[in-house]
């Protein structure tokens, strides 16, 4: 009876750790091109001087090979226009990033090349940014305050 | 053991009204009971955090005189739990962008999960922030607490 008992135990401490050994750890997982992959909604808000207010949304998808694209719909003081953009980005393991593309309006015409700092939060979920320059097509260079957001629309 | 009517019906009575009781209370109780976040340490707020300042204003000097112009940033923060903290970001003030950015310095968790920041060495020395922790800090709210500085942010936990 004893033996059994023991036998028992053992069983039940071997299934335990087995369980525990399979739990997920909670260790972060490091960033990267696979784990941004996906497609977000974004917008950000900001200024660009010497012209006024500046607001945008769009859907932009980052793929898992440091391509990015988006529809956008912006407004410049008050003047809305319907754009998109396709350029590269880069994530680093600690979850900084950059992005790198050139934005054309409906024809195709390019308007601006532009950049971003990017941080990512929430398990990858939401990515924020900062522009760090813009440069008109005929080459006039922007002087920009804006950052923005962007969440995955399936996490 | 034999029960009369009248004793039968009491107890029936009594407990069809005990069993009311939690509905009635149900309905009395129209408004969401909200209990203030309590029980906050500098170790709540520990790790790495994403932090975006949209739509802030500075003035130059941050002087309480002058035109304020735009500021804003992204960025990271680093909370040791111990009530140390360091920061790396990107800010643009009225067109201008300051890229690669540090700053480290300290901060102190109330009990009732407010806080204050402070950045005392780096780019960003002599800046300080009021915080109120929510998520049991996997996330938090902050606005610029120095001179001059008009800026709310948000950060939460990469």
């Amino acid at each position: 009876m004893k033996y059994k008992i023991a036998r028992t135990s053992l069983a039940s401490l071997f299934a335990v750790a087995l369980i525990v050994s399979m739990a997920p750890t909670a260790q972060a997982v490091a960033c990267s091109f696979a784990r941004a992959a996906g497609t977000y909604g974004v917008s950000d808000s900001g200024t660009v001087v010497g012209i006024g207010p500046r607001a945008t949304v769009a859907l932009l998808t980052f793929d898992a090979a440091g391509g990015v694209k988006a529809k956008v719909t912006a407004s410049l003081n008050g003047s809305v226009t319907e754009s998109t953009l396709s350029g590269t980005y880069t994530v680093n393991p600690d979850c900084t990033g950059t992005a790198s593309f050139s934005e054309f309006d409906q024809s195709g015409n390019p308007i601006l090349t532009a950049t971003v700092d990017a941080v990512w939060d929430d398990n990858m979920r939401e990515a924020r940014f900062i522009f760090t320059s813009v440069v008109l097509a005929d080459g006039t260079p922007l002087a920009t305050v804006i950052s923005g957001d962007g969440r995955k629309l399936v996490p | 053991m034999k029960r009369t009517i009248p004793e039968l019906f009491a107890i029936a009575v009594a407990l069809a009204v005990v069993s009311l009781v939690p509905a009635a209370k149900r309905q009395m109780t129209t408004l969401p009971v909200v209990h203030a976040q309590s029980g906050c340490s500098n170790a709540t707020l520990t790790g790495n955090y994403a932090a975006i300042q949209p739509a802030g204003f500075t003035t130059p000097g941050r002087s309480l005189k002058g035109a304020a112009v735009p500021w804003q940033v992204v960025g990271t923060f680093t909370l040791d739990g111990a009530g140390n903290v360091s920061a790396s970001y990107t800010a643009a003030v009225n067109g201008t962008d300051y890229t690669s950015q540090t700053a480290s310095g300290s901060y102190t968790v109330n009990s009732d999960c407010t806080a204050s920041l402070s950045f005392t060495s780096g780019d960003a020395a002599g800046y300080a922030a009021d915080l109120a922790i929510i998520r049991s800090g996997a996330e938090l709210f902050g606005i610029a607490a120095g001179n001059g500085d008009t800026a709310s942010f948000d950060a939460k936990k990469q």
